[in-house]
């Protein structure tokens, strides 16, 4: 799923901290980033000025019951 | 003390250059925002974004202290940043001058880009951020205390105590490395061990005041401070030049101590020459840790000793001779060494000493190499024939006779029963 446009990154990450298992963020260009983990948080937080590479990627998580957690940071895939 | 903003800019500059050209460190300000008003660090952009540096920028921001001493904070990628406030003219106004980030250790660095290179990454994302930290500067405990110091001085032109360092913990560290990280519990481990530098901070402070005061270790145990393994895991693929290196650092702060305590400058650079010297021929850490520990008493040692003549009257001359032998009792040291030394004739010199002390010379000599081999039989597994040979006995019939003599038993009885000494 995507990240929806107006999404709070740092209370994004923190909702990630409630998640089950791992939740990660994957990019066009091939970036595939495990949001737990303190090295990728500090890559995906300093990306942010890449529009693009939020707007193309998605968001992963590796038990599905995560999304719902996750859910107001989350458009809904059409 | 309150400052003009464009004082603070252009010592900035100057702070700035500095840092740059010696060690490739940034240096930053912000105001009390958090925004970001200038930055010398060629990666600022990237840096000012991580939820890392912004959580050490609200803790400098809330802590009190800063508005008047800097602080050391490490980050949760085990960046490290000094910070303090330059307090403005302008009522309520400050701006918080930051210099970093960099680390203490080369094996951090290493371990940031191992886990870079792991990680599922494109081509570009992984060459900047490689560029990123492969040039984070690694820097010693001595010049991130010179970093403390020279920032206080550049931001308020005033000195602070020469001792004063201040580590800082996070006050809401994020718990981001439980579930599901098992990769990164070694993140935890090198945390851990940032704070453990922490407290050897405080413990090197404890240490040289004991030398300060002439205060020796009352347990054995405290030997271990010199052994931790913590540390140990912590060092370069040359562990052991990096740990004698280390040392040789701090048995430059002992020396300083020792002669705030009370010691002649010269007496307490011939310790320090003998120590390292002793030091560079361990071939083993656990050989080098413990010349650093009988290091660390002979100079305790050493102010014990020049405060007990200092409180019996005894004259300049014959007090430098005490610390002479003192100093090189594991030479073969002569009358005639001594006598050219204080610019006396044997005679004159062999009197006074007596006259003063009550002792001949050379029994004082016999004396300090026998209270030096008690030191080494309680605090090390050397054998008696090592010892003897250390204090510059001829022979080890010669040291035991020696010993028991002044001692009323033998090195072996002393060392299984220290407190049955007669002494």
């Amino acid at each position: 799923m995507k990240l929806k446009g107006n999404s709070s990154m740092s209370d994004f990450l923190e909702r990630i901290a409630e998640c089950a298992h791992d939740v990660y963020f994957e990019t066009k260009e091939g970036d595939r980033l495990n949001l737990k983990s303190t090295l990728s948080k500090f890559i995906f937080t300093t990306s942010l000025e890449n529009a693009d590479y939020f707007t193309d990627g998605k968001v992963i998580c590796e038990d599905v019951n995560d999304y719902s957690i996750l859910s107001d940071y989350l458009e809904k895939d059409t | 003390m309150k400052i003009s903003a464009e004082h603070v800019e252009e010592r900035l500059k100057l702070l700035g250059g500095l840092m740059y050209s010696a060690k490739g460190i940034g240096a930053w300000c912000f105001d009390k925002n958090q925004h970001l008003l200038y930055s010398t660090y060629p990666y600022s952009k990237d840096l000012v974004k991580s939820p890392y540096t912004k959580e050490i920028l609200r803790d400098i921001i809330e802590d009190p202290q800063t508005m008047s001493e800097p602080g050391i904070w490490t980050d949760e990628l085990n960046l490290v940043w000094i910070a303090e406030k330059a307090v403005q003219d302008v009522e309520g106004t400050y701006m918080v001058i930051v210099v970093g980030p960099f680390l203490f250790q080369k094996q951090l660095k290493e371990h940031l880009i191992k886990k870079l290179t792991s990680l599922h990454l494109s081509l570009s994302t992984s060459m900047h951020y490689s560029r990123i930290f492969e040039s984070m500067p690694v820097v010693s405990h001595d010049f991130a205390r010179a970093i403390f110091h020279m920032l206080h001085y550049i931001i308020y032109d005033e000195f602070l105590p020469k001792n004063a360092i201040h580590f800082k913990e996070l006050k809401n560290p994020k718990q981001t490395k439980e579930e599901g990280q098992v990769k990164e519990n070694a993140d935890d481990k090198l945390q851990l061990h940032i704070n453990d530098f922490a407290g050897m901070e405080e413990l090197e402070k404890r240490l040289l005041d004991n030398i300060r005061e002439g205060t020796r270790p009352k347990k054995e145990g405290e030997k271990r401070v010199f052994t931790n393994d913590s540390i140990q895991e912590f060092l370069l693929p040359d562990e052991l030049r990096t740990l004698k290196d280390n040392m040789i650092i701090f048995l430059d702060h002992c020396t300083s101590a020792a002669v705030e305590g009370g010691v002649p400058l010269q007496t307490a650079k011939e310790i320090e020459s003998r120590e390292i010297h002793k030091l560079e021929l361990a071939h083993t850490i656990n050989h080098a840790a413990n010349a650093n520990w009988n290091a660390y008493l002979a100079f305790i040692d050493a102010v014990r000793h020049e405060q007990s003549i200092q409180n019996q009257g005894i004259s300049k001359p014959v007090r430098e001779t005490m610390n002479f032998i003192r100093a090189n009792f594991q030479e073969e040291i002569t009358l005639a060494d001594m006598a050219k030394r204080m610019h006396y004739t044997e005679y004159y010199l062999s009197r006074k000493f007596s006259k003063e002390t009550g002792m001949k010379i050379q029994d004082y000599l016999k004396h300090v190499r026998i209270e030096m081999s008690k030191v080494m039989l309680v605090t090390s597994h050397k054998s008696i024939d090592q010892i003897a040979e250390e204090v510059c006995f001829k022979s080890r019939s010669h040291f035991d006779h020696t010993f028991k003599k002044l001692e009323g038993m033998t090195p072996i009885q002393y060392r299984n029963n220290p407190r049955a000494s007669k002494i």
